[in-house]
């Protein structure tokens, strides 16, 4: 299955231009032969939105339904503000056949450093695994990677596809950083990461970039440019064999795990 | 340093966020010094130079080396640049109203008149100001309020002083800038490093360990001679007046930068 990585420069707060660049790259994904087109953290919005968070809801929400139509042939995978009982959520949501099939709701907020998230969004608490065009997948979004815990769950529930959505701000060793992690769950987990970033800057913030797919014996298959925007297309393959004799599938005691951290959140660890 | 990627993130940095303003130049002031050097550089690069102004504004008192390293900058990066002599309305102000002003208060005048200029320029050229202090200077506070600490933006408010250097060599700022003892030449002989009493090494290394490692006074002193990183916690602290924007006094629900937050490129 061919997937195409939308590595964009977002408008901050312009929702109608973010729109106008998806629906580009989506169309040239489709010409290229792709199945499913992924954009980044907060693509229809750009990322440090701050009191925009509020002001944009109801429109993000209007071209969501926008999207959804172009999602008739191509799976579309993008991040946006989304709404819910008066609750703001940074979320990833997995367009399909017009319908809108999964959302992922971020659960890690980063709210440290330059990071303000929580004091916007209100956090997910799910790491649920569904059928995707490339067969069975979870979504995480930025900071959810940094918890090895969060991919842990995912391929406890089976897996097969990491896909981690960025607007990943660059600051010295940063990439080293990231591409360790995604290293690291393709490997352990045997499964295919696909990790994308955006490009661009945002009040002096550069996003890096340099988005990248590591098959599930943690081979990198695809990376692209640092810093500037680029779309690449990946070739991913789920590989049943490789997997039973990766040591995750084969040996974890998750039962283990389970009792462990009870007995060690019950000893006040939390 | 990656010297490179920082290059790369900075000439992105110039051109992305003046764009996003609706505008397409910038308007420098060349002291003749490094750090200019090291700007008027990366706005040449990210602008293209005939995009750039670059003005010399020299007091009578200036080292006459001053005006030929900023006049050899420009030159060597193809910007065109002007030279306007600040000495007639710095003397008649000092003369008329205050002939008592030490060399401080004449000094932080010179700097806050050669930003009411690049400002003045900034309007006539359709330009921003493209800010000069590096990250040294502002932790320190060496610098003049709403003067030369003054900008529309700043590529180098986040690299030390050790660090400009090596930034300045991959930029090939000419050698005699790059060589010659840093100063702020608001009189004559004047050192940054006699002044603030320690070479730039020394303060940088304590201030990374102080500012981006973010290790404790207490551990800071059993490192390093505690009278020395009394003097820089002291200079930290007292200047952070300087990279504040003003008080604002709150009565309302939404006071603006504390509840009322939007980014800068709001709308942009």
């Amino acid at each position: 299955m061919r997937a195409a990585i939308a590595q964009i420069y977002p408008a901050l707060g312009n929702i109608a231009a973010n729109y106008a660049l998806l629906e580009r790259e989506i169309l040239a994904a489709r010409q290229a032969g792709a199945g499913l087109i992924i954009f980044p953290e907060l693509a229809l919005t750009g990322y440090f939105l701050k009191d925009q968070v509020y002001d944009l809801l109801q429109t993000a929400a209007e071209y969501l339904e926008k999207l959804k139509k172009l999602s008739a042939d191509i799976d579309i995978l993008c991040g946006s503000i989304e709404e819910q009982n008066s609750r703001a959520y940074n979320s990833a949501f997995y367009l399909s056949r017009g319908r809108l099939l999964r959302t992922h709701r971020k659960v890690y907020l980063p709210t440290y450093g330059m990071f303000d998230e929580k004091r916007y969004f209100s956090a997910g608490s799910r790491f649920e695994v569904f059928e995707s065009i490339l067969g069975r997948t979870a979504l995480l979004l930025c900071e959810d990677a940094w918890h090895f815990s969060s991919a842990y769950l995912a391929a406890a529930g089976g897996a097969e596809n990491i896909i981690i959505l960025s607007s990943s701000p660059y600051r010295e060793g940063i990439q080293e950083r990231w591409h360790s992690i995604n290293q690291n769950i393709a490997y352990n987990f045997a499964v295919n990461v696909i990790y994308c970033n955006r490009a661009g800057i945002e009040d002096g913030v550069t996003f890096w970039g340099g988005s990248e797919v590591y098959g599930g014996d943690g081979r990198l298959l695809k990376r692209a440019a640092d810093l500037e925007a680029q779309t690449i297309l990946a070739e991913l393959k789920n590989d049943p064999e490789k997997r039973h004799h990766s040591v995750f599938a084969r040996d974890e005691r998750v039962d283990v795990v389970l009792r462990e951290l009870h007995r060690i959140w019950q000893a006040g660890m939390q | 340093m990656d010297t490179a990627q920082t290059v790369a993130i900075l000439l992105n940095f110039l051109r992305e966020e003046i764009k996003k303003t609706g505008l397409h130049k910038a308007v420098l002031g060349l002291s003749g010094g490094i750090d200019s050097a090291v700007v008027c550089a990366l706005c040449a690069g990210a602008l293209g130079a005939d995009n750039v102004r670059a003005l010399c504004l020299p007091y009578k008192t200036s080292h006459p080396e001053s005006e030929a390293h900023a006049r050899l900058c420009a030159e060597t990066y193809g910007v065109p640049y002007q030279v306007i002599e600040i000495t007639p309305q710095i003397d008649a102000y000092f003369e008329h109203t205050e002939p008592d002003a030490p060399p401080l208060r004449r000094g932080n005048k010179m700097a806050r008149e050669r930003m009411a200029i690049l400002y003045d320029h900034s309007a006539k050229l359709g330009g921003l100001v493209v800010g000069t202090s590096n990250k040294t200077e502002l932790l320190l506070g060496y610098g003049t309020q709403h003067g030369d600490l003054a900008s529309a933006l700043n590529p180098i408010g986040d690299i030390y002083k050790t660090d400009i250097f090596a930034l300045a060599g991959r930029l090939k700022v000419p050698e005699p800038i790059i060589k010659k003892t840093p100063s702020a030449d608001l009189w004559a002989g004047q050192s940054d490093e006699a002044e603030l009493g320690y070479t730039y090494a020394r303060i940088d290394e304590l201030l990374a360990e102080l500012i981006d490692r973010r290790i404790s006074e207490r551990a800071l002193k059993e490192k390093y001679d505690p009278v020395f990183v009394d003097k820089i916690i002291t200079l930290v602290k007292k200047s952070q007046f300087k990279r504040r924007l003003p008080l604002i006094a709150k009565l309302s629900a939404r006071t603006i930068d504390r509840e009322f937050r939007y980014p800068r490129d709001w709308g942009v």
